[in-house]
């Protein structure tokens, strides 16, 4: 474990462990100065023992508030103010990581630009970010809209290729990475099967929850705009 | 129809308020509002709220909120031009869009100015 991005990967999961899910920024710095006082300690402050004896909260500011791997690779995500939780893909990571000790084996997807770049919008997006934070009720038909890519004028068979085509790039994805960790590009964002689970359970919870709507939209019969 | 959510206007087949959330947009249409040419001002948007609260000093007879209310009627006027244009069947670039709504919008807005100046004022409307 070499980098100061997986320390503090690590650090974070060992907190959920503890039952602290979602973690506040504080909570993270005491955690991965306790883990890894030579990374997170405030520098020029050591004990008789030769540790260093406070944590360096700007060391772990910048790595979670920032674009740094942390983040851009999507393992850690905010919650609330000052509230984070890892990922799926963060907490597969981070086993992987305490386990063998050395960089995981996270490969590339290789989808096609198309299904990468809509599965990217589904996991980044409103209706799934708040089914993830039990916060179904406050999902509104705009967000669904969004996450199925239509308008409230859209036509019944504009709806049914929006819908199919989610559920083929939900498929796509599964028998692409195989049960796997994957990213979308080299470096980037990392995201597993529980993720794709995610999505689709918030696609079957939009359908359950705006059945009205959809039935509106399934009853028309002329081509209209998207 | 334009109409305002929450308490302020309600639906004209159900007679029911409909109410959107804070995450909606400032102007909204649900499924059963398409086909009926209804459009909302969602009032609980966070300008929308903060216009229609007495106690901050605005209102619903606001100049504020009738200034707010002008800005969103001309949002509304732009989708609908937009949405059932001559480029409706286009799949437009955000620049391509972004250059079709400045258009509009530059189209619409010297007639509000022009005809609308008196409302914005008191609040009555230009006889027709």
């Amino acid at each position: 474990m070499q980098s100061v991005s997986d320390k503090l990967l690590v650090a974070a999961f060992e907190l959920e462990e503890k039952g602290v899910r979602p973690f506040s920024a504080e909570d993270l710095v005491v955690a991965a100065w306790h883990k890894f006082p030579d990374t997170f300690g405030l520098a020029g402050y050591r004990g008789d023992d030769n540790q260093l004896r406070y944590p360096d909260s700007n060391r772990v500011f910048a790595e979670i508030m920032g674009s740094k791997p942390i983040r851009k690779r999507g393992f850690l995500t905010k919650v609330g103010n000052k509230m984070y939780q890892l990922t799926e893909a963060g907490r597969e990571h981070a086993r992987q990581l305490r386990c063998g000790g050395s960089e995981p084996s996270v490969r590339k997807a290789g989808l096609g630009r198309e299904v990468a770049g809509q599965l990217k919008n589904l996991l980044a997006s409103r209706a799934v970010e708040k089914v993830k934070n039990n916060r179904l009720q406050d999902v509104t038909f705009f967000d669904a809209c969004i996450f199925w890519g239509i308008t409230p004028v859209s036509s019944a068979i504009e709806l049914q290729g929006k819908i199919s085509n989610i559920e083929g790039s939900l498929e796509s994805a599964r028998k692409a990475i195989r049960g796997n960790m994957a990213t979308f590009g080299h470096g980037g964002q990392a995201f597993g099967a529980q993720d794709l689970d995610t999505v689709l359970t918030t696609h079957r919870l939009l359908l359950e929850r705006f059945r009205t709507e959809i039935n509106i939209i399934r009853q028309r019969k002329d081509e209209r705009k998207v | 129809m334009v109409l305002v959510s929450g308490e302020f206007g309600r639906d004209p087949d159900t007679k029911e308020p409909v109410y959107f959330s804070g995450d909606d947009p400032p102007v909204w249409q649900r499924a059963q509002d398409a086909d009926r040419n209804i459009w909302w001002i969602n009032s609980a948007a966070p300008l929308a709220r903060l216009y229609l609260d007495t106690g901050k000093g605005y209102g619903f007879e606001s100049r504020e909120w009738r200034m707010y209310h002008l800005e969103r009627y001309i949002d509304i006027i732009v989708q609908i031009a937009l949405r059932y244009g001559p480029s409706e069947r286009e799949s437009l670039s955000a620049s391509e869009w972004i250059l079709q709504w400045g258009a509009k919008v530059a189209e619409i807005q010297p007639a509000a100015a022009a005809d609308l100046t008196e409302f914005i004022a008191t609040g009555e409307l230009p006889k027709v």
